[in-house]
């Protein structure tokens, strides 16, 4: 255990990975119907990548976001002929978005952030239990 | 059963206590990153014991020869490689606590006891 209340710590790197994520999900929802010309890149989902960060002790100091990895730039390839920005065969482009998807990770990320506000609040009384000895 | 005695006030219970103390909260620290790795893609349980050794080691008579042992957990991982138990964290997280409060309260007693020992009151 490399400082005193570390727990604490371990809980916040969850709730900090967790909200990283919710965000990714945000911005993909709020993206995920930009049209763009077919000779343009579609948005790219995003998708964060998450690692566990391993102490000394081998006990685990909880997770940290590595990296973020991006979806397809193709996107999908639409007939809207009437679309300001389709090309002359009527083509546009918009991003390939799943919204049931969108709405797991949503979900997921959000359940992970409240068991990690769970976590540093048991993390909490246990340290006050501690401090309490003596008494 | 023999017991150790470094000076007047600890012993072999405030030893073998304190050693608890340390597994629980080394306990607490593993279910919290377990927690926070809730859906790390191939990221496995990490399970902590120290009773074992507490127990044998309180037989020997030197409870703080215990060892607080770390184990990645053999139960079935999801899709992702992952195997945290939401479920299992939160019970274990919540007994650990109450054992927690249980060693601090045993603690309390015996210091009291010194305490009245001390004072003479």
């Amino acid at each position: 255990m490399s400082e005193v209340f570390s727990i604490l710590g371990v809980a916040t790197s969850g709730m900090g990975v967790y909200k990283t994520w919710l965000n990714a999900v945000a911005d993909n929802v709020a993206n995920m119907n930009n049209v763009v010309r077919t000779d343009e890149a579609a948005f790219q989902e995003r998708f964060v990548e998450v690692e566990p960060i391993v102490g000394e002790d081998s006990l685990g100091e909880g997770a940290v976001v590595s990296g973020v990895q991006f979806g397809d730039p193709n996107g999908i390839v639409a007939y809207e002929p009437n679309h300001p920005l389709a090309d002359e065969e009527g083509m546009i482009r918009r991003p390939n978005v799943s919204l049931t998807d969108q709405m797991v990770y949503m979900q997921l990320a959000q359940r992970g952030y409240q068991a990690n506000v769970r976590s540093f609040e048991s993390a909490k009384e246990a340290y006050e239990t501690i401090l309490s000895i003596g008494k | 059963m023999s017991v150790m005695s470094v000076s007047g006030i600890s012993d072999g219970t405030t030893h073998a206590l304190h050693m608890a103390i340390n597994g629980l909260d080394a306990r607490q620290q593993a279910i919290a990153a377990n927690v926070s790795n809730l859906e790390t893609p191939g990221y496995r349980a990490r399970i902590v014991s120290f009773e074992d050794s507490l127990r044998a080691a309180l037989e020997d008579g030197d409870p703080t020869s215990t060892n607080v042992s770390v184990a990645e957990s053999l139960a079935a991982t999801r899709m992702n490689g992952n195997n945290v138990n939401i479920d299992f964290e939160l019970l274990a997280e919540k007994e650990n606590g109450l054992r927690q409060r249980l060693v601090v309260q045993a603690l309390n007693g015996k210091y009291s006891l010194l305490r009245t020992a001390i004072t003479g009151q």
